[in-house]
């Protein structure tokens, strides 16, 4: 049995849990301990291979909704998402955070360069975020690092009056390998594990990875209770993973301080496993997931679309009116292959094309519901991700279809493909020879597993409210009527953030980091 | 297959081969109705188990399948016939068995490098041992 005392304990070692524990370690002497449940890997590691590196997936990469409609992707390893990411970086949208601050009666997180929130020196999301995308490099690519892919799905879009635009992403000195998704094996990506991983390290940050945590330790006392660490349990240290810091077994570890950075699905899970008192029924409710539907095309010449910055063009056309965004990546073979429709002679006809293919898709900002959940289920290995596409949903993913195959005919495709199963023209599946055919997809019914939607963005299953009726935590993140336990990442947002998530992470858990720092009297005796 | 065996564990899964086991006999396509999971029940409401009976059944009809049949004795194109029928079953469980033997087969084919000048991928750019 291993015996860890420290001052902060941080679970999860990923966009948020990462930042937060760096952003603590480097101004203060605290003594903060990282955990991930994940294996360390580092670029030495990754080796581009794309069934291997399904390992850094949270159950390899099979984690899905209940119903199995929905794979669900994340980074389970040190450095989570950051890991697996395409580098897709989204400044944090201040009228989301203006709308979080109306609804759900947040205090603090302004805008403003010289606003002192908590009347702490220089505290504010818009320090953070600078500090964040300053740390993590977030920049526009070059036009000479646009790959065909991305060229085809800009032209596609400008044909049709459609803006299209450069994402930011951060990296430095990329070169164009195309397996951001597999770990970079360069480090030009710059996620967390190559960032703030190795300032925390230096600031004396301990990290034991391998760690699956069990359960919060929660004490009862006069005032209510109190969490005062956890226990769990250190798995052998698998192959190709750098050194642990601690021995395998059980592992037990108490802090003044619990921060839980494990995503919006673990969570969550963590927290009911451990019981933390739930009076409004808050756990895991509202789970939002961006729900995205791919397309590729295929076209009559050869294509460089695996190779090269995965993603450097993206639409927001569509994103007032109807809440989606088109983002221009492309699939490795296995990925490829599970998202064309069909089996078989059929498929593998399709597949052959896969050097002249194109991609993008649409990512949803999706509508919150209390029956969109994450439950830990007695008996369950796994944390029960329960969800549904709302009817209103359903319907806007239907005009990103239909946009979706007229985007790809413009730019010049001969068939465009929808990952569906849906038997929309006369011929099977949901394969298209014409532009004229796209209204069919107002057709789609989208059946759970018919058609294929994916995720890989969970957020707002722990969210912050004022009002505990409406959310777990408090602004600060602290868990309502729970002394001594924080949640910092993406389950803390009160709904989706409105983008691919990571920055609007990193920030959130800079900001947060730097008031514990600032307001450490209310959390430590020392 | 090894090595995807090594991520998933499907050996020792036993859904999954009770699954196959519901899916060699085509006599189970028409009269079983596959059991939902506690999980599954708590979201899925208001579902009219003998209507979706009714459409399987129909479509089961429609294929000229014959009903004795196991997946073993069928010829190709009947094989392909009753895949088919998996694919588009009214029962979202059947669909997610089609769709999780396919990602299985996918995940097994594309991974080998045997595959890939057929479909002009080049894989990796650098050479290191795979890990599984």
């Amino acid at each position: 049995m291993s015996d860890i005392k420290c001052d902060v304990l941080v679970v999860g070692s990923g966009a948020a849990g990462t930042t937060i524990a760096a952003t603590i370690a480097e101004t203060t002497d605290l003594s903060v301990t990282l955990v991930e449940k994940g294996p360390y890997y580092g670029a030495e590691f990754f080796n581009q291979n794309e069934l291997d590196m399904m390992t850094l997936l949270a159950q390899n990469g099979a984690r899905a909704t209940s119903d199995g409609a929905i794979p669900v992707a994340g980074g389970e390893c040190v450095g989570g998402g950051t890991t697996v990411n395409y580098a897709l970086s989204f400044d944090p949208i201040p009228a989301v955070w203006q709308r979080w601050r109306r609804q759900y009666g947040l205090n603090g997180f302004s805008f403003d360069l010289n606003a002192n929130d908590y009347g702490i020196h220089r505290l504010n999301l818009a320090t953070a975020r600078d500090e964040v995308r300053k740390k993590s490099n977030v920049h526009e690519p070059s036009d000479l690092h646009v790959n065909d892919n991305n060229r085809v799905f800009a032209k596609g879009c400008r044909a049709l009056g459609v803006s299209a635009r450069k994402f930011e992403l951060n990296m430095r000195g990329c070169i164009g390998c195309g397996f951001c998704g597999q770990g970079c094996a360069y480090d030009a990506k710059r996620g967390t594990l190559v960032t703030y991983l190795p300032d925390a390290l230096k600031n004396g940050v301990r990290l034991v990875h391998h760690c699956s945590v069990d359960k919060l330790r929660i004490e009862h006392s006069r005032v209510g209770p109190r969490v005062t660490g956890i226990t769990g349990t250190v798995a052998p240290t698998k192959p190709g993973s750098r050194p642990n810091s601690a021995a395998a077994g059980p592992i037990s570890i108490e802090a003044s301080l619990v921060i839980i950075s494990a995503g919006s699905i673990e969570s969550p899970a963590l927290l009911q496993r451990s019981q933390v008192p739930d009076p409004f029924d808050r756990i895991g409710r509202g789970l939002v997931l961006h729900p995205s539907l791919p397309i590729a095309g295929i076209f009559d010449r050869r294509l460089r679309n695996y190779r090269g910055i995965t993603g450097s063009y993206y639409s927001d056309h569509f994103y007032g009116s109807h809440g989606f965004m088109l983002e221009c990546l492309f699939d490795h073979p296995i990925d490829a292959a599970i998202a064309i429709p069909g089996f078989g002679p059929e498929h593998f006809n399709l597949m052959r094309n896969y050097g002249n293919m194109a991609g993008f898709g649409a990512m949803l900002v999706d509508t919150p519901s209390d029956e969109n959940r994450v439950a830990a289920l007695a008996g369950v290995a796994n944390p029960v991700i329960e969800y549904r596409l709302s009817e209103p949903d359903k319907e806007r993913l239907r005009f990103a279809a239909v946009k979706m195959v007229e985007i790809m005919f413009a730019a010049g495709a001969k068939t465009a493909i929808l990952t569906s199963h849906e038997p929309l023209t006369n011929r099977k599946n949901a394969v298209f020879q014409s532009s004229s055919e796209a209204a069919l997809c107002s057709k789609l019914t989208f059946a759970p597993n018919e058609t294929l939607i994916s995720s890989a963005h969970v957020q707002a299953s722990l969210k912050m409210s004022e009002n505990p009726r409406t959310g777990m935590a408090n602004s600060r993140g602290e868990v309502h009527g729970v002394h001594g336990l924080m949640v910092c990442d993406s389950s803390a947002f009160p709904t989706s953030c409105g983008a691919n998530p990571m920055i609007a992470i990193m920030t959130l858990a800079r900001y947060q980091g730097r008031r514990v720092v600032g307001e450490r009297a209310r959390y430590f005796a020392k | 297959m090894e090595r995807v065996n090594g991520l998933f564990h499907l050996d020792n899964s036993p859904a999954f081969s009770g699954s196959l086991l519901a899916f060699s006999s085509l006599s189970n396509f028409v009269t079983g109705s596959p059991e939902l999971s506690a999980a599954e029940k708590s979201v899925v409401r208001n579902i009219d188990f003998r209507a979706l009976v009714a459409r399987d059944d129909g479509s089961f009809r429609a294929s000229g399948l014959s009903q004795g049949a196991t997946f073993e004795t069928l010829s190709e194109s009947e094989r392909a016939r009753y895949i088919g029928l998996w694919s588009q079953s009214a029962f979202s469980t059947r669909r997610r068995f089609y769709g999780s033997v396919r990602a299985v087969t996918f995940i097994a084919l594309y991974s080998m490098p045997e595959i890939w000048p057929a479909i002009s991928y080049a894989g990796p750019l650098i050479h290191r041992e795979t890990t599984a």
